[in-house]
């Protein structure tokens, strides 16, 4: 029944409310731009399998968080589970830019001792004409983040395989360097069944001994 | 907030008020508590996310993704993690030992809650909710049913290898799930479905109302009433479902069980929760409220109403708002009802605080009643189902009660409550008394007194007195007349009346109370002395009932005095030990008093005082003339002549006639009603008394020149004397005052003598032939001969025992017969016989013979 997949990555999309996030979200798992949309409520995910390598597949769970100030309490829960995230802002609004920064803090208290792999991006960025924030700012600060930038539109559909595939390839890398370690207990990266063994990770014997069974 | 919070910590009901303030004398139906120890803990850092009830325990689970079990009083018995998120649904079998979990990651748990063992799963979308087969311990019934993107039922195969099929998918996330016996309930965003898991079938689908409403922020509520009810809301409406039988003749290929909305109604506020309550249902409410200042809504308390659904709206039973932590901070889905089928307890589930409702009990009610002052309804509940009330006493509500007419100083309720309350409890009492004394009430509470089986200490009732005494003598006087002697020390109740009486010597209600205490304590002579000296009536029964005659004896003239009905009436009654002749000799220097004796001695007893009578006559003449002439009547033993001496010294014309009648000498008598009382009517009726010829001789003679006697006599004497006597010897010429009107009468008189003749002759005549007619026919009728009968004559059966032979038998009327050949020769007549029997005994001819031949 389950597809199968090497490993299981459990991302986070924050930012500001209204940014984008939920409609992001539904053009990369489900491939089609939704016009109207009510506000998230607290949280809600999806799924989807990436092949970064032929062969090497990576299922994404993708955690929607509301972005709204009063649903805060809820989503702190989601931070410490995750691997990656996408910390979006609205290149439309300014607010929601000058916000990544505080974002950022809250994620960072939020997942020790676990580190997350940022991926800043900005969004909307099919409306040219009302943009308030430069390219260059947001590369910028991302630099300063040591995160990567890419700018996205849902509804155009620009960049948006890219946004979560690079994200998801950076942090298959630091898992494939040991940077970020399997764990009991925590739900950011999980191993799955593979069709043969590529990893000496421990927990990818086991799974695959019990594949056998 | 942080005042509410506050609040809310009390641990008592005032974090729920009535919303309705003005109609507060209604009592609520529901009592509130808040589920602590534990579980305040747990919130305080988590927030409860849902929470299922079984009979013995709780589970709560919370956004943190823990499931606490807990008991009853929200004690953590047990704490699972599961989940690093939040915790959506928590399912309970029947029996509590399997419990099956979903959260927001997308994990399902299913395990027993003994075993551990059980199934897990992750999926790729948020669980919202999961359900267990009720039944679900059974090995066959190994089913559950999970609701994401779509409605999934797992079952376990013969191989231990749990099975998958989809019940349901493509319309939205379901949101709820009720599983009861085969039926599953779910909703999604489109609506409310039911699979039957026994014919496996679709068999509803109730769309949703108000699709304006976001389905994740207003979700549904569904709950189970009974095996077929289904309760449904969503947003505001509510909607009663009824899952039916299919009528055979319908079926075709239709599923055989259909559904059928028997009450859709809207509600005021948005539904978070449902729950059945009897025949009502118990609704929590979201509400929102527009400020009247702002724009904006603000979210206020939630609401726990009780409603009755009717088919197209409902009534409201009961409304409570109820000020649950942080409710600023809630939305619709935020908060669940929860519900116990076996208690009827409700809790009010929202983040940060869990709420149970309760049916009020008897103590709830008396509670309520007493908080309102409703002292009496709260006594008389108390009364009612004292066996049921646990909290409350009827005793300390009683004296709630007493307590508060005190203060309402409504002294004399209070007191009459003292003894329905304290019954026999003396402590109390006396207690109470001395409360009484304090606030110088102690009048209101001595008529309460117990005074039969119970009794308080002497000193108590002698305390009261005391009282009394200084205060009110007639109370004092009715308290000694109520109470039993032996309540207190009558020693000393004397004494206190006696220095009370130096102060006022004359004063008549001590005067007499002290006769009674004397009375009491046998002291007859004092008490007779008082009471003779008061002239007082009770004197009577005094001596009646202590038998005191012989200290009367030279008292009698006194007591006569005073009242001389009574006084007789006692010695008569008593003759036995006061003799009449003692009587007689002591009242004979009172004559008018002797008579008076004598007079009802004779009334009760015509013989009895015999020796008096002709003592009587003077008395009677002196004192009595009206009852001179019946008491002359009435005794056979007052010598004549002294009486009609008496009569004729004192000229009493009617005594001396009745007295010369009874002594024979009618004439002189007749006479003297002529001459002396000049009494026509007297003497017509006098001489018809006597009915002498004689006398209606003297009288005529007497009357023939007194015309207005002739007139008397012709008026009268028509039915006595044939008036012609008197007609013969009026002289011509005479003048009679209203001859013609008596000529008239004589006359009428005898045509009525004529008429009831002629009426006489005519009844008889009828009679005489009726009876003739009723002879005839009884002679005619038949008579029953059977074997039974006997010839009277040979005394053998009357009918031959060969009923073939020719024989022959005589009945008379008289019922005699005979055979024929026993009877003697008929008579000279023939064909007229006589029975032997009854004409040997002169009972008539028993004429007329019934002959049988055969």
């Amino acid at each position: 029944m389950e597809t199968i997949w090497l490993y299981q990555f459990r991302l986070i999309v924050i930012g500001d409310s209204t940014v984008g996030k939920s409609c992001l979200i539904r053009r990369f798992t489900e491939g089609r731009f939704a016009q109207v949309s009510d506000p998230t409520v607290g949280v809600d995910f999806f799924s989807r399998l990436v092949e970064i390598e032929p062969g090497k597949r990576i299922k994404l769970q993708i955690w929607d968080t509301a972005g709204q100030e009063r649903f805060r309490s809820i989503t702190r829960a989601y931070y410490r589970n995750s691997v990656g995230g996408l910390l979006l802002f609205d290149i439309t609004n300014r607010r929601s830019f000058q916000n990544v920064h505080n974002w950022l803090e809250e994620a960072q208290s939020h997942v020790q001792p676990h580190n997350i792999v940022f991926l800043l991006v900005g969004h909307k960025c099919d409306l040219e004409a009302q943009r308030q924030v430069t390219q260059q700012e947001a590369e910028k600060m991302a630099g300063v983040y040591g995160m990567r930038y890419v700018e996205t539109s849902a509804r155009e559909s620009i960049n948006v395989e890219k946004a979560f595939v690079d994200l998801t390839r950076d942090i298959f890398e630091l898992v494939r360097n040991g940077d970020i370690k399997i764990q009991d207990g925590w739900e950011g990266v999980k191993s799955g069944f593979v069709p043969n063994t590529v990893h000496s990770s421990e927990e990818v014997t086991k799974g695959s001994r019990q594949c056998f069974c | 907030m942080a005042d509410v919070e506050e609040q809310g910590r009390k641990q008592s009901e005032e974090f729920t008020d009535e919303s309705e303030e003005e109609d507060s004398e209604e009592e609520p139906k529901l009592k509130y508590e808040r589920l602590s120890n534990g579980v305040t803990e747990i919130l305080q850092k988590d927030a409860a996310s849902c929470m299922t009830v079984h009979d013995k325990f709780l589970a709560l689970g919370t956004h943190f993704g823990k499931v606490f079990l807990l008991d009853i009083q929200g004690n953590v018995t047990q704490k699972f993690e599961i989940s690093s998120v939040k915790i959506n649904q928590i399912s309970l079998d029947e029996s509590g030992e399997h419990v099956g979990i979903c959260s927001e990651d997308g994990k399902v748990q299913v395990f027993g809650l003994y075993t551990r063992e059980g199934f897990h799963e992750n999926f790729d979308c948020p669980i919202k909710v999961v359900a267990l087969h009720p039944q679900f311990t059974r090995s066959n019934y190994k089913q559950f049913v999970t609701g994401g993107n779509k409605l999934l039922l797992y079952e376990r195969n013969w191989l231990n290898r749990w099975k998958t099929s989809v019940l349901h998918e493509g319309e939205g996330s379901i949101t709820a799930i009720q599983w009861r016996a085969n039926l599953i309930a779910w909703a999604n965003n489109v609506g409310v479905k039911i699979y039957d898991i026994g014919t496996k079938q679709r068999i509803t689908n109730v769309l949703r109302d108000n699709v304006s409403l976001r389905p994740d922020m207003y979700p549904c509520s569904l709950c189970w009433k009974d095996n077929s009810s289904l309760i449904v809301g969503w947003g505001s409406s509510i909607k009663i479902c009824v899952v039916k039988e299919r009528n055979p003749t319908e079926m075709r290929d239709l599923p055989s069980r259909y559904v059928e909305i028997v009450s859709a109604f809207e509600t005021e506020f948005f539904i978070s929760g449902l729950a059945p309550l009897a025949d009502q249902l118990v609704t929590l409410y979201f509400v929102k409220e527009n400020s009247d200042h702002m724009d904006e809504e603000f979210r206020a308390r939630p609401r726990l109403d009780i409603i009755q659904p009717l088919p197209e709206s409902c009534e409201e039973i009961s409304s409570d708002a109820l000020t649950v932590r942080n409710f600023q901070d809630n939305e619709c889905r935020d908060y669940r009802l929860e519900h116990s089928e076996g208690e009827s307890l409700f809790y009010i589930i929202s983040p940060k605080d869990i709420v149970v409702a309760k049916e009020r009990d008897q103590d709830d009610h008396i509670d309520w009643l007493l908080e309102k002052k409703k002292y009496e309804e709260a006594l008389m509940a108390a009364e009612i189902s004292f066996k049921n009330i646990k909290r409350h006493d009827v005793q300390k509500i009683g004296m709630a009660y007493i307590n508060h007419l005190v203060e309402k100083e409504d002294y004399d309720s209070a007191a009459r409550k003292c003894q329905k309350v304290l019954g026999k409890n003396m402590e109390l009492w006396e207690n109470e008394v001395y409360r009484f004394k304090t606030i110088g009430q102690l009048k209101a509470i001595s008529q309460y007194l117990p005074r039969g089986d119970l009794r308080l200490r002497p000193a108590i009732y002698e305390m009261i007195l005391h009282d009394f005494l200084k205060t009110d003598y007639e109370g004092f006087a009715t308290l000694i007349r109520e109470w039993p002697g032996e309540l207190y020390n009558n020693m000393a109740i004397v004494q206190a009346v006696s220095d009370h009486l130096k102060r006022d010597p004359t004063n008549r209600t001590l005067l007499t109370t002290l006769a009674e205490l004397y009375t009491y304590d046998q002291r007859y002579d004092r008490a007779l002395e008082i009471y003779l000296r008061l002239r007082h009536k009770d004197v009577y029964q005094l001596i009646h009932k202590h038998n005191l005659f012989s200290s009367i004896e030279d008292k009698i003239v006194l007591l006569m005095d005073f009242d001389k009905e009574k006084a007789v009436d006692m010695l008569l009654d008593n003759e036995d030990k006061l003799s009449t002749d003692r009587v007689v000799e002591e009242l004979t220097d009172r004559p008018e008093l002797l008579h008076v004796y004598l007079h009802k001695l004779f009334k009760r007893d015509h013989h009895k005082g015999q020796k008096y009578h002709e003592r009587q006559i003077g008395l009677y003449a002196e004192y009595d003339r009206p009852n001179l002439l019946p008491f002359l009547r009435d005794s056979t033993h007052c010598p004549l002549e002294k009486a009609l001496e008496v009569c004729q010294q004192r000229n009493f014309v009617e005594e001396t006639v009745f007295l010369l009648s009874r002594m024979g000498n009618c004439r002189r008598a007749l006479q003297m009603i002529m001459e002396e009382l000049e009494d026509v009517d007297k003497a017509i009726e006098f001489a018809k008394e006597q009915d002498d010829a004689e006398l209606w001789e003297d009288l005529i003679s007497y009357s023939i020149d007194k015309p207005p006697f002739i007139t008397g006599l012709l008026n009268n004497i028509g039915t006595h004397v044939d008036p012609i006597l008197l007609i013969h010897r009026i002289k011509e010429g005479m003048e009679i005052p209203n001859l013609r009107d008596s000529l008239v009468k004589i006359l009428q008189d005898y045509n009525l003598q004529i008429l009831l003749r002629e009426g006489c002759k005519k009844i008889l005549v009828a009679d005489s032939l009726s009876l003739l007619q009723k002879m005839h026919r009884t002679q005619m009728r038949g008579v029953r001969v059977d074997e039974e009968n006997i010839c009277e004559s040979c005394h053998a059966t009357i009918l031959p025992s060969d009923m073939a032979k020719p024989f022959s038998v005589v009945v008379f009327h008289c019922r005699h017969m005979f055979h024929k050949e026993c009877l003697p020769s008929s008579g000279t007549i023939p064909g007229v016989q006589f029975c032997n029997i009854c004409s040997a005994k002169k009972r008539g001819p028993g004429s007329g013979i019934l002959e049988m031949k055969k």
